[in-house]
């Protein structure tokens, strides 16, 4: 994988584990004192991510994501 | 009385949740060969562990019933809510903690089946993991079941727009128009052009997008589109691909890079990755 593909699947890479995946609760942030469970508000971060996927190049085809990018 | 998150010394941090005792063929084709290969014999038995997650923080397996949390113990000081809530928005702190928690839910793809937590999924104590899964258990099963069989890959595509619009019988019928127009009537005809322009590189770009994406659907176990992260991508999609047999997937998507790039798309391909866009839907 070249230094140019690199941001464009990092991106991706974050956005995945951010907002995929199965949620256990609401998606506020909820206090560990009081419930079991934490997960984190994440609309700041996400405007941060779009500004990467902005800056991205042009990527060719990626025939395999490599790994630990 | 509950202890404030303050006085905790460490929080638990999952990463997903995978069959507490894969089943041996749902190891790698190799380790599968290796194991056999070596049963009569002293040479050593591959081993598969975890990668290290969060900080370069050990995982551990932690069963619960019939299932199993990828779990780090991390510093509270580090990761209690307002720590991270005060730091997500700073990429090189995020980073590469994305990359680990992908990492570690990779790795577990790679044995088999996962289904992949987001990040911030935090426990206090394991207790806490053990109440917050256990009820879960019926749906943990059901998406394994359908997830497990395959990866994600995925594809967009981008249009050059001038050069879609080409391909367009209407614009080439203005074009040709214009050829043929007097000077006065030419005026009024190129300023319709751009127009009709705009819009056939548009409805193109839309009937392109569709038909890859129903060529791609069929050779996938599902399928997923969702808006592109304003960008000029016509396609934004998620596939799960048959991880026995991806070949007739991926011989489609060449198949349709070799049709349509020279007709001014261009395509993006990463993959495989953990199946993040069909869990939790």
């Amino acid at each position: 994988m070249s230094a140019a593909d690199e941001p464009l699947v990092l991106s991706d890479l974050i956005s995945r584990v951010l907002d995929k995946g199965v949620v256990l609760s609401g998606d506020v942030v909820i206090s560990i004192a009081d419930i079991d469970l934490i997960k984190l508000e994440l609309r700041v971060l996400l405007s941060a991510v779009e500004t990467a996927i902005r800056r991205e190049p042009h990527v060719p085809v990626l025939p395999d994501r490599a790994r630990g990018a | 009385m509950v202890p404030s998150v303050e006085s905790l010394a460490r929080v638990y941090y999952v990463y997903g949740v995978v069959p507490a005792q894969p089943a041996q063929s749902n190891r790698p084709v190799e380790q599968r060969e290796a194991a056999a290969s070596t049963s009569g014999g002293a040479a050593p038995v591959t081993v598969v562990a975890p990668p290290r997650g969060l900080d370069g923080v050990a995982v551990s397996l932690f069963p619960v019933a019939d299932v199993a949390a990828l779990v780090s113990e991390l510093p509270n000081g580090d990761y209690d809510p307002a720590t991270v809530e005060s730091r997500l928005a700073d990429l090189d702190w995020l980073s590469p903690r994305a990359i680990a928690h992908d990492d570690v839910v990779s790795w577990a793809s790679d044995q088999g089946g996962v289904i992949p937590f987001p990040m911030w999924v935090l426990f206090r104590d394991t207790p806490a993991l053990e109440r917050g899964l256990a009820p879960r258990l019926a749906e943990f099963h059901r998406e394994l079941d359908r997830v497990t069989p395959g990866r994600e890959y995925s594809v967009r595509v981008f249009a050059f727009k001038d050069k879609v619009a080409a391909l367009s019988p209407a614009v080439a019928q203005l074009e040709s128009e214009i050829e043929k127009a007097t000077p006065g009537q030419r005026y009024l005809l190129e300023r319709k052009l751009e127009g009709v322009r705009q819009t056939e590189a548009r409805e193109v770009s839309a009937s392109v997008s569709n038909s890859i994406h129903e060529e791609l659907s069929k050779l996938a176990l599902a399928a997923t589109t969702e808006p592109a992260p304003k960008s000029a991508a016509i396609l934004n999609a998620a596939y799960l691909v048959s991880r026995a047999t991806p070949e007739p997937f991926q011989a489609k998507l060449t198949d349709l890079i070799h049709k349509f790039e020279p007709l001014g798309f261009r395509f993006e391909f990463t993959g495989p990755w953990p199946p993040y866009h069909f869990v939790g839907r």
